[in-house]
């Protein structure tokens, strides 16, 4: 039997992820994709959706299965619809990756109709695990703060898809859709609503909510809090509007997208400075290794404004891919290898330790990890996507590849730490009362033996 | 008499700990009252945060510790998060341990 506050598939949607996330750095490291190949190749695009909608949106949509509850303060997780979910954008994924693979030759060209079908799909998926966590955050209005930014960025992840959808039709069906016009406009659209108002606005709230929590910092952010949401958020759903309706035809001045993506930037700086708030008026001087860890993600998302800010400001395109990448790997890959370090091993001791709380000795989530064996492959992370920056920044795309592959090494070894929480055994059950009734068993990958929660 | 066994359900209660936080959940302030009446133990608890997914498993942690008492006949806890539970309500011991500021 399961608990009512225990999401069933968020496991297996991290372990699919975390999957998805080597694989893409395999193919990267093995010269297959960007940035050995250009940006646009149909190789790098596959490599890219590997990472977005593969590893970043099923970390995503797993991680607030299980947090829009605590989130929202509502017991209740989604059943069902979860695996429904997580099953349609795998195979969803898996028509783009045919699909991408067929526009670079290595499938025959008949296949490319799997893009624009695996991106439906992928929708389907994507409603399917959505109408849950809409439906809670609906229940809980007026909305807690984190929840906000979750709402604005699901709301943005069916933009992303919608205009996903338009280019891989146009990609189909040049028939139907002027592909170069569709691609031209799309792709602005797509990556603004995919990278920033899906990523960055669900990660800058799931942050406030786990980093006050784990931190034991003020939950409330007063005014600061308010701007970061109003403007981010606000400033960033006016551009793409704007966008789109300039792509349209309209007459929008260039004047006032400029305001309102000038405004989204502000939120972000503002976000910035409340996070330094944040971890100065946190309760817990020692901070553990994902909150510790968190904080390199965040200084790379730092980085990565400064970037972006300067590559609008000189007009330089060739910073977008070293950019994408410090954005992807700095920032909301850090951000979610360092979360998933005390995410999973909480949710494995829900599941192997929670019915015999109180009933036999039980260790701390802390036992299930070991912070001092792996905090170097963190560090080892981090610095292979900093050197990585560098090397691209400079063009050195022979080192931008080691470093790719030391990124890939970390990456693996954090992925064999998670492995071995999930999977071992620890012997440092807290003091109390002598051990009584049989050990719990280890949780299964795929298929959690959960405990009952009667 | 009821003092000792009041006592005596606090200290059956220290061996149920908060996981992530890693102590136990009187000191850590989470046990915001606790009465024994004829035999009858009233409990009100709360979670370190609303929502916290381990919500349950501690009150069933707590219901079967308090259960096994001696004098305690039937146990009755009740949730609460209001008011929301803050560090300030640790002891200076579990604060010391978990490496709290106050």
């Amino acid at each position: 039997m399961f608990s009512s506050t225990i999401s069933r598939w968020t496991m297996l949607h991290f372990a699919a992820a975390t999957a998805l996330f080597l694989v893409a750095q395999v193919a990267m490291a093995a010269g297959a994709a960007y940035p050995v190949l250009p940006l646009s190749a149909p190789a790098t695009l596959a490599v890219v959706h590997l990472l977005t909608v593969g590893w970043i949106t099923l970390l995503m949509l797993g991680a607030l299965h299980q947090f829009v509850p605590v989130i929202t303060a509502q017991t209740g997780v989604a059943g069902i619809s979860a695996l429904v979910s997580l099953i349609a954008i795998l195979a969803g994924l898996a028509g783009m990756e045919a699909g991408f693979l067929s526009l670079a030759g290595q499938l025959p060209l008949s296949v490319i109709l799997a893009l624009p079908l695996g991106g439906t799909l992928v929708l389907a998926g994507v409603i399917a695990g959505v109408i849950p966590l809409a439906k809670m955050l609906w229940q809980t209005r007026p909305l807690p703060f984190a929840a906000r930014f979750v709402a604005v960025g699901l709301a943005f992840l069916f933009a992303t898809i919608a205009a996903g959808l338009v280019m891989g039709l146009a990609f189909a069906r040049p028939d139907w859709i002027s592909w170069p016009e569709a691609f031209s406009r799309g792709l602005q659209l797509h990556l603004m609503a995919g990278l920033l108002g899906w990523f960055m606005l669900t990660a800058m709230g799931v942050s406030y909510r786990l980093l006050t929590m784990f931190t034991l910092a003020p939950e409330e952010r007063g005014p600061l809090g308010t701007a970061v949401l109003g403007l981010s958020a606000g400033g960033l759903a006016a551009t793409w509007l704007l966008s789109i309706a300039a792509a349209a035809g309209a007459p929008v001045a260039p004047a006032l997208i400029a305001a309102t993506a000038s405004a989204t930037v502000l939120g972000v700086a503002l976000y910035f400075v409340d996070m330094v708030r944040l971890y100065r008026a946190r309760r817990r001087n020692k901070l553990e290794l994902n909150t510790g860890m968190a904080r390199a993600a965040l200084v790379a998302f730092a980085l990565g404004v400064l970037l972006a800010v300067w590559m609008l400001v000189s007009g330089n395109d060739a910073l977008v891919g070293p950019l994408a990448y410090l954005f992807v790997f700095g920032w909301l890959s850090g951000l979610g290898l360092s979360q998933l370090y005390k995410i999973v091993p909480f949710l494995t001791w829900l599941e192997r330790y929670g019915s015999v709380l109180g009933k036999q000795p039980v260790p701390r989530v802390q036992d299930l990890v070991d912070e001092e064996r792996d905090e170097p492959w963190f560090i080892l992370y981090f610095g292979g996507v900093a050197a990585g920056t560098v090397f691209g920044l400079m063009g050195w795309q022979h080192l931008w590849r080691i470093a790719i592959i030391s990124h890939l090494v970390a990456s693996l070894l954090i992925a064999r730490a998670l492995w071995i929480a999930r999977r071992g055994t620890t012997s440092q059950a807290r003091p109390g009362r002598p051990v009584s009734g049989t050990p719990a068993a280890p949780p299964s990958l795929l298929a959690p033996n959960l405990v009952s929660s009667e | 008499m009821n003092e000792e066994l009041i006592q005596s359900l606090l200290d059956a209660l220290r061996t149920v700990i908060d996981p992530e936080l890693g102590h136990n959940i009187v000191d850590l302030g989470l046990v915001y009252e606790a009465h024994v009446e004829n035999g009858r133990a009233a409990i009100l608890l709360t979670t370190t945060v609303p929502g916290c997914p381990a919500t349950d498993f501690i009150r069933q942690g707590v219901e079967a510790r308090a259960a096994e008492v001696p004098g305690i006949a039937a146990v009755e806890v009740t949730m609460t998060w209001e008011p929301p539970w803050s560090p300030e309500r640790m002891t200076d011991a579990a604060k010391s341990e978990l490496g709290v500021a106050w």
